[in-house]
């Protein structure tokens, strides 16, 4: 999709260009007093309580916290775990993306659709899925014992950094499939030909020709998701246990446990610095990517010829199915398993316990309740800031537009922890006091759903071709008729999807909800990590209700925004 | 030599090459000439070893080639468009096949200069093949099919991307060049000009299977069906009945040729086909020769073809008709002529194959 009109000119209606200046002035002030208060005012915080742990900059004292092994060996986790997450998901989803990009099979495109669930799943709920899967009564250890009889090995993976990195590869996967894929259904199957005719064998034509032009693609792909695993929180919380901590659990950790303000600060800031850096890289590796020749998608696909091709289609599609579904499935039905059969015992407690029964603050339903009001909320300041944001960068000119389209970014690249620990510090004082208020839940879900309405927006508000206008004004509509007739329903549908979009991310955001939300406003992502933080089946039980009640609703949301997405808008 | 036998290929339900056979000899340039669609393409392609065909055998110099990976069979082809890698030098494209076969890089190199200066591109090696002109790219795909030193060279389209002025350049430099290279050579192309330009012999395609083949003037002067000979842009082409020695045309009963072997039916449903000198506008003042049919006939247009002119006609007994005339002497649009019909230039051919006729003008 061009971001442009054709002639190059970008803008919304006649208005921009009579008053331009004073407009995008007025369009901004929401967003700017917005990422002032809590966006900017949080991070500043942090950074001054790193750096002037007693009031005086004390650099020896963030130089002190560095050194600290403990932070050294959290530091070195948080790398390591990232890398090593980004090979895997590489080597799991480069065949797949070739696999759902290249052949042509029954189902594929439903296929395709599908492995793209588990990316927008919100971290709770996959850690909850891994936990049920590779926990000792997992569908693994029934197979085993099965085979094995009693005497069996049982598998128990819960706790350790293959868990980590599993649930890594399957939440990452549709990133590699998305991006290389997105690419390689483009690539001119000629030109393997090509070199297969010159003499190159199968795997050397793949080699010297697909590779080098795939490399910006896989180099991007590779560098968001080390990004995403990097900053991972709730997987790693999790799934990790109390000796595999990365910088943001270890942020979560100083925070609440061990009250260590600095030392959270000082980790908040080496995130911080990490973080830009990786984005800066990503960026760099953006800017490299060459013209290719490109054919139709539907060119480049071909049935599977030979059984080895067949094999590895079937391969692939086994490793999805094991990776990507066999997880939510094993949690909907250990949702569903009561101890002496199924049945919908756990989902009546969620709906009838009183605070007596639970170890929550609350009746568990008044989570999934806050759920809902929070992420509603946080979906209209999002789409408010964000609309008008976007509005802003289309109208202004030059610079302005550039600058305002990048501030709008830079959350987007900082941690959901970070915020959450900003908001912790920065606004229980004035100017902003709402220490222990509820508003904090919708305000941080907001900043971070914020780029993603600001990305949904733009392209779209830039591909409005004026002449549309232009043709519907000598056609005889009026002002008001053009904005009703041309630009609403092309943006309108825009508004719904960056709607459900923030609306899905809301409800499942994690990491910066932990740090907000208090005892008696728990949201369900929180309430989930409560009860899995609690022996008893009947906690285990009511965490993998919640989960699956919380996966159906992210779903719900997404699978709405796919009908009414127009063409690639929202796109990652 | 190649020999084709019985290949069929088919994609699903769609049959793309239809038990062929086609012959090329050593040093041969065999065109294979066919609508879009037809299945030339394909042909290449499994003879390349690219697509898995569902039946026959590809032999060339008594090799069997068949179960033989792309990779195994050293047949060069030459992709429309070209296909040259995009994020390679000149002389790294040209360089990828005597690599692959594990060459020293001293005899690369030498072999990539032989190749450029071939196509007279001596010197570009350094260039990227993104900043190379159209010409330029074609040419560097020739060079880089003919650096791995191909047993057989198969050229795809290979000028179908280029604008006309161009083409018709290239178009008279191949020839040459091909004949330097002694390979035998296997030229697709859906146009008449370049394949005429080009082949040794001429074999027309049609709905994945060989029409006819043969050296191109004898295509010409006897065409197998009506297809080929509209192929080769013979546009006067009706449906007959053949009775005793005449056949039933829309212009009229035309006497078959005296010749022997060129009347492929001697009764019942046919086709005529007029040769390309079968018409003439005659001369009032001149008498007619005895054995033309003459056709009274009004002009309806006149178009301009360099040093003559081709008028349409409308003849009196319905069709109308193409017929060349001298610039001197051309009617006006309205005049009434008389256009003289040479029956030694009809050809009575089998009726269009029905079945046949669905796929033919797409």
């Amino acid at each position: 999709m061009t971001d442009q009109a054709t002639d190059g000119r970008t803008t919304v209606g006649g208005l921009a260009r009579t008053r331009g200046p004073a407009l995008t002035a007025a369009l901004l002030a929401v967003p700017v007093v917005f990422l002032g208060l809590f966006f900017v005012l949080p991070v500043a915080t942090i950074v001054l309580t790193g750096l002037r742990p007693e009031g005086v900059v004390d650099l020896t004292a963030v130089w002190a916290v560095l050194r600290d092994p403990v932070v050294g060996r959290v530091a070195w986790f948080t790398v390591w775990q990232a890398t090593v997450s980004t090979l895997l998901t590489l080597a799991l989803g480069l065949p797949g993306a070739y696999v759902l990009t290249r052949l042509e099979f029954r189902g594929r495109d439903a296929i395709r659709a599908a492995v793209t669930v588990p990316f927008v799943l919100p971290t709770v709920v996959v850690a909850s899925a891994f936990l049920a899967l590779l926990g000792p009564q997992s569908p693994i250890n029934g197979l085993l014992e099965w085979v094995f009889g009693p005497a069996a090995p049982s598998v128990d993976l819960r706790r350790t950094v293959t868990a980590i990195l599993i649930a890594h590869a399957f939440f990452n996967y549709a990133v590699v499939v998305r991006t290389v894929g997105g690419l390689w259904a483009l690539l001119d199957p000629r030109l393997e030909d090509a070199a297969r005719t010159l003499g190159a064998s199968r795997w050397r034509a793949f080699r010297e020709v697909s590779l080098p032009l795939l490399r910006p693609a896989i180099a991007s792909a590779a560098s968001i998701v080390f990004l995403f695993t990097f900053t991972s929180f709730g997987v790693v919380l999790i799934l990790g246990g109390p000796t595999r901590a990365t910088i943001e659990v270890e942020i979560h950790r100083a925070t609440t446990q061990l009250l260590d303000l600095p030392l959270a600060s000082v980790l908040a800031l080496l995130q911080l610095v990490a973080v830009v850096s990786a984005l800066f890289v990503y960026g760099r590796l953006q800017r490299r990517a060459t013209a290719q020749p490109l054919v139709p998608a539907e060119r480049a696909a071909r049935r599977p010829r030979t059984r080895g091709e067949r094999t590895f289609l079937g391969g692939n599609l086994v490793v999805m199915a094991v990776l990507l579904a066999a997880p939510l499935l094993v949690l909907v039905e250990r949702s569903l398993d009561t101890g002496d059969g199924y049945g919908l015992a756990h989902y009546r407690r969620l709906f009838s316990t009183t605070t007596a029964e639970t170890i929550l603050a609350v009746p568990p339903w008044l989570a999934i309740r806050n759920s809902v009001g929070f992420a509603v909320a946080a979906a209209v300041i999002a789409l408010l800031v964000g609309g008008l944001a976007a509005t802003a960068a289309v109208t202004g000119r030059g610079p302005v537009a550039r600058v305002v389209d990048g501030a709008l970014m830079v959350p987007l690249g900082t941690s959901a922890v970070t915020i959450g620990f900003g908001f912790l510090i920065a606004l229980n004082r004035p100017p902003v006091d709402l220490r222990g208020s509820p508003l904090l839940i919708p305000l941080a879900q907001a900043l971070i759903a914020t780029p993603f309405v600001v990305r949904t927006l733009l392209p779209v508000l830039r591909s409005i071709d004026h002449r549309l206008r232009e043709a519907a004004a000598t056609l005889g509509a009026t002002p008001r008729r053009i904005w009703q007739e041309v630009d609403l329903p092309i943006v309108g549908r825009a508004l719904l999807v960056a709607a459900g979009f923030s609306f899905a991310i809301a409800v499942g955001e994690f990491g910066a909800t932990v740090f907000v939300a208090r005892a008696h406003f728990p949201t369900m992502p929180v309430a989930i990590f409560r009860l899995l933080g609690r022996p008893g089946v009947a906690n285990f039980g009511q965490a993998m209700a919640m989960s699956t009640i919380l996966m159906v609703v992210t779903a719900s949301a997404l699978l709405l925004i796919d009908r009414l997405r127009v063409g690639q808008v929202g796109r990652f | 030599m190649l020999e084709v036998r019985g290949l069929t290929v088919s994609y699903g339900d769609h049959i793309a090459v239809a038990e062929l056979d086609l012959t090329a000899h050593d040093g041969e340039v065999v065109c294979v000439l066919g609508p879009s669609g037809c299945g030339k393409s394909t042909l290449l392609r499994a003879i390349a070893g690219l697509e898995v065909p569902d039946a026959g055998t590809v032999v060339l110099d008594g090799q069997v080639l068949d179960g033989l990976r792309p990779d195994q069979r050293r047949i060069g082809l030459m992709f429309q468009d070209h296909a040259l890698f995009p994020h390679r030098t000149v002389a790294d494209n040209v360089g990828f096949g005597p690599r692959m076969q594990g060459l020293p890089r001293r005899h690369i190199t030498g072999l990539v200069e032989d190749a450029l200066e071939l196509v007279d591109l001596a010197g570009t090696g350094h260039r990227t093949v993104t900043s190379l002109s159209g010409g330029e790219q074609q040419r560097v795909a020739l060079a880089r099919t003919i650096a791995a030193r191909p047993r057989l060279l198969m050229l795809d389209e290979p000028l179908g991307s280029l604008d006309r002025a161009l083409r018709d350049r290239l178009l008279a430099d191949l020839p040459p060049l091909l004949r330097e290279l002694g390979t035998t050579v296997l030229y697709v192309t859906h146009d008449q000009d370049e394949a005429l330009a080009l082949a040794d012999r001429l074999a027309v395609m049609r709905d994945g299977r060989i029409q006819q083949v043969g050296p191109s003037d004898e295509l010409w002067r006897s065409p197998a069906s009506g297809f080929v000979a509209r192929f080769l842009g013979l546009e006067h082409v009706f449906d007959a009945e053949v009775a005793g020695r005449v056949a039933r045309t829309p212009l009229g009963d035309l006497p078959l040729p005296a010749e022997d072997g060129v009347t492929a039916v001697t009764s019942g449903p046919a086709q005529v086909v007029l040769l390309l000198d079968a018409l003439r506008v005659t001369d009032p003042l001149l008498p007619i020769r005895a054995e033309e049919v003459e056709l009274p006939a009004e002009v309806l247009a006149r178009r301009f073809a360099g040093d003559h002119l081709r008028i349409r006609v409308r003849s009196k007994p319905g069709p109308e008709l193409t017929v060349p005339v001298w610039r001197g002497d051309a009617p006006q649009i309205g005049d009434l002529v008389t256009v003289a019909l040479d029956p030694a230039a009809v050809r009575v051919l089998p009726p269009d194959d029905a079945g046949h006729a669905a796929g033919a003008d797409q």
